[in-house]
């Protein structure tokens, strides 16, 4: 069993190795940042959770390190507490309606917290993750997160199939935001955080 | 009174016209009735894999199932060697045979090295022996082979009216008090925790819970496809527990193919991905796999349909933004596709359980996507009619014991 045990996970960590020696990561360079670093959802989508994850097994620390909070208000981030505020951006498909949460009232929320981080001087760096959430359709919950939360970044960083319409590096020209693209989750995305994170 | 007519009586009155609408009423039945009968008591085979160890059934849980169409065969391989355990099902909804279809290429072709994994290919069996109610399905679908076609059984949503009569006007959870279409009293997959003296949907359910607690099952997967329009489509749906199991292995199945994944919400009651994660230590996984056949805007419901997932009106919506999942109706969503789809889904999960939980360790070999790209669906299917595998054949069929009653038997049960 224990002989078992240390071949399923040595073939794991093979993989994960392996894999990294693959990653690719490209567009505008890793920026950095001071921890502790606050993780939270635009759009209630689970990718929120699943960064919090990634970022622990990146070797960050919850609740030292880093914190997750799913819906922040701005008296939930003091000034002077965190160094950065990580958005992931997702809306659920599963989840607003079960919730009783709308789309607006997720949105209004979103616009409190970002005015009161752009008050406090809090970076605010936008996370897509989740590809297949992307839309044609501009009202689509996951877009209109989007339209909110990027423009308002101070670095965008997106998985590579969800820029395949370019979406993003519209957003880059206009409002001149560095925005780095990386195609192999997870591994794409641990490397970034450790060197966004510098300890 | 001599230019008096004599009143005609109305045709329908008449005692030949009676007698042949009577006999076209009979023929028409008859026909009728013989498709239900050939859905209802339809015999699926699958040639299990060397490695099948034994065969269970509901009933085991809940000895009350025993007898009824609720019954269904749970096939169980133990590698012998010390391990996590698996339960995977399909067809809780027999309208989404890519579910049982999958089930049955793990069931042919399954090796465990570690552990213990437990398959039930009719999760809602009474739901798999009708078509769904006003939807003008085909009865079967078949995949083709090189030794022949082998055919599955295209069934509904719900369990069966036959076995479950009648629906409320409002479906109330049990336990939650939750308010549900009335329908879903007949949707296994609305009716978890189940209860042991509920209606046979909530029994069935009951029993699947008890599976899961009395074999400690550690990874619980349920397998279903959604129509395209649906948000939740291609997705693992799991909860807080298995979320991040769920998001690790969507990202490894992109590779392949889209793989998205959502949190089962916690108001959302009666559903797999919830109350078995709730009522039992097992770590839940519903998938999703895109089935246009479903979808409410198509053309002709035909079995080429089912298997080849072209249509196109659902090309046109896609091109209007209104699908949840990328479609070209050059490829559609063909059966291997989805088959492939949850065969990798099912693995992938299985795989990521280990990195997260080291003491739940499931090593498991099965046909994955790019096996069932490259060589076919049929490929991975056997010949049941082969001298070879004359041993190996399992029919998964159980008929109930109300239908060996003799009229005898009847009237002595209606004495007492």
């Amino acid at each position: 069993m224990r002989k078992k045990l240390f071949l399923v996970l040595g073939l794991l960590l093979v993989g994960l190795l392996t894999s990294q020696l693959f990653a690719v990561i490209s567009g505008d360079p890793v920026k950095t940042y001071k921890l502790p670093m606050l993780i939270t959802n635009a759009g209630q989508g689970p990718g929120g959770k699943l960064t919090r994850q990634i970022v622990s097994d990146s070797g960050f620390t919850l609740d030292t390190e880093f914190f997750y909070l799913s819906e922040p208000e701005p008296k939930d981030i003091p000034a002077g507490k965190y160094g950065c505020l990580l958005v992931v951006i997702g809306s659920t498909d599963k989840g607003l309606g079960a919730s009783g949460i709308t789309i607006d009232d997720e949105i209004e929320r979103l616009q409190r917290m970002v005015a009161h981080c752009k008050e406090i001087n809090l970076p605010i760096i936008a996370l897509l993750m989740e590809q297949d959430k992307r839309s044609t359709i501009k009202t689509n919950p996951n877009e209109r997160c989007i339209d909110l939360i990027c423009p308002n970044a101070e670095w965008i960083v997106v998985i590579k199939g969800g820029n395949s319409d370019g979406r993003f590096d519209e957003i880059k020209a206009k409002y001149n935001i560095p925005l780095t693209v990386y195609s192999k989750a997870p591994m794409d995305l641990m490397n970034i955080f450790k060197q966004m994170l510098p300890k | 009174m001599a230019n008096e007519k004599k009143e005609k009586a109305p045709i329908l009155a008449s005692k030949k016209v009676k007698i042949i609408i009577l006999v076209c009423v009979a023929i028409i039945a008859f026909f009728g009735g013989k498709e239900f009968w050939e859905l209802r008591h339809f015999k699926e085979v699958f040639v299990a894999s060397d490695e099948l160890t034994e065969v269970k059934w509901l009933s085991d849980y809940l000895p009350e199932l025993k007898n009824s169409w609720f019954d269904t065969p749970i096939y169980v391989f133990d590698s012998g060697v010390e391990g996590g355990s698996v339960f995977i099902m399909g067809n809780v909804h027999p309208y989404e045979p890519a579910s049982s279809i999958t089930c049955y290429v793990m069931l042919e072709n399954i090796h465990v090295e570690c552990g213990k994994v437990f398959i039930m290919p009719q999760g809602n069996y009474s739901g798999s022996t009708m078509g769904s109610t006003g939807g003008a399905y085909p009865k079967f679908v078949t995949v083709k082979t090189e030794w022949g076609e082998q055919k599955y059984r295209i069934g509904a949503r719900e369990s069966n009216p036959l076995d479950q009569w009648p629906d409320p006007f409002t479906y109330v959870h049990y336990p939650s008090g939750q308010n549900l279409a009335y329908q879903d009293i007949r949707n296994m997959n609305r009716t978890y925790p189940g209860r042991a003296d509920g209606t046979p949907t909530e029994m069935a359910s009951y029993a699947i819970m008890e599976l899961l607690r009395k074999e400690k099952i550690d990874i619980a997967i349920d397998i279903h496809e959604a129509s395209i329009m649906y948000p939740v489509v291609g997705t693992y749906v799991a909860p807080d527990k298995s979320l991040s199991i769920a998001g690790y292995a969507a990202m490894s199945l992109s590779e392949y193919f889209n793989m998205k994944f959502e949190a089962s919400p916690k108001s959302l009651r009666g559903l797999s991905h919830r109350e078995w994660g709730d009522y039992s230590q097992a770590l839940p996984f519903l998938m999703e796999t895109p089935e246009p056949f479903i979808d409410r805007i198509t053309g002709p419901i035909t079995e080429e349909f089912m298997l080849e997932g072209k249509d196109e009106f659902l090309a046109k919506a896609a091109e209007k933004g209104l699908t949840y999942v990328p479609y070209d109706i050059e490829e559609g969503q063909p059966m291997w596709y989805r088959v492939g789809r949850h065969l990798s889904g099912a693995a992938e999960a299985i795989a990521w359980t280990s990195y997260f939980y080291p003491d739940i360790v499931v090593e498991v070999e099965w046909p994955l996507f790019e096996d069932i790209q490259a060589n076919g669906l049929g490929y991975y299917l056997h010949d049941p009619d082969a001298p070879e595998n004359a041993s190996k054949v399992q029919v998964v069929y159980h008929k109930p014991a109300a239908y060996d009653r003799t009229y005898q038997d009847l009237e002595a049960a209606f004495k007492q």
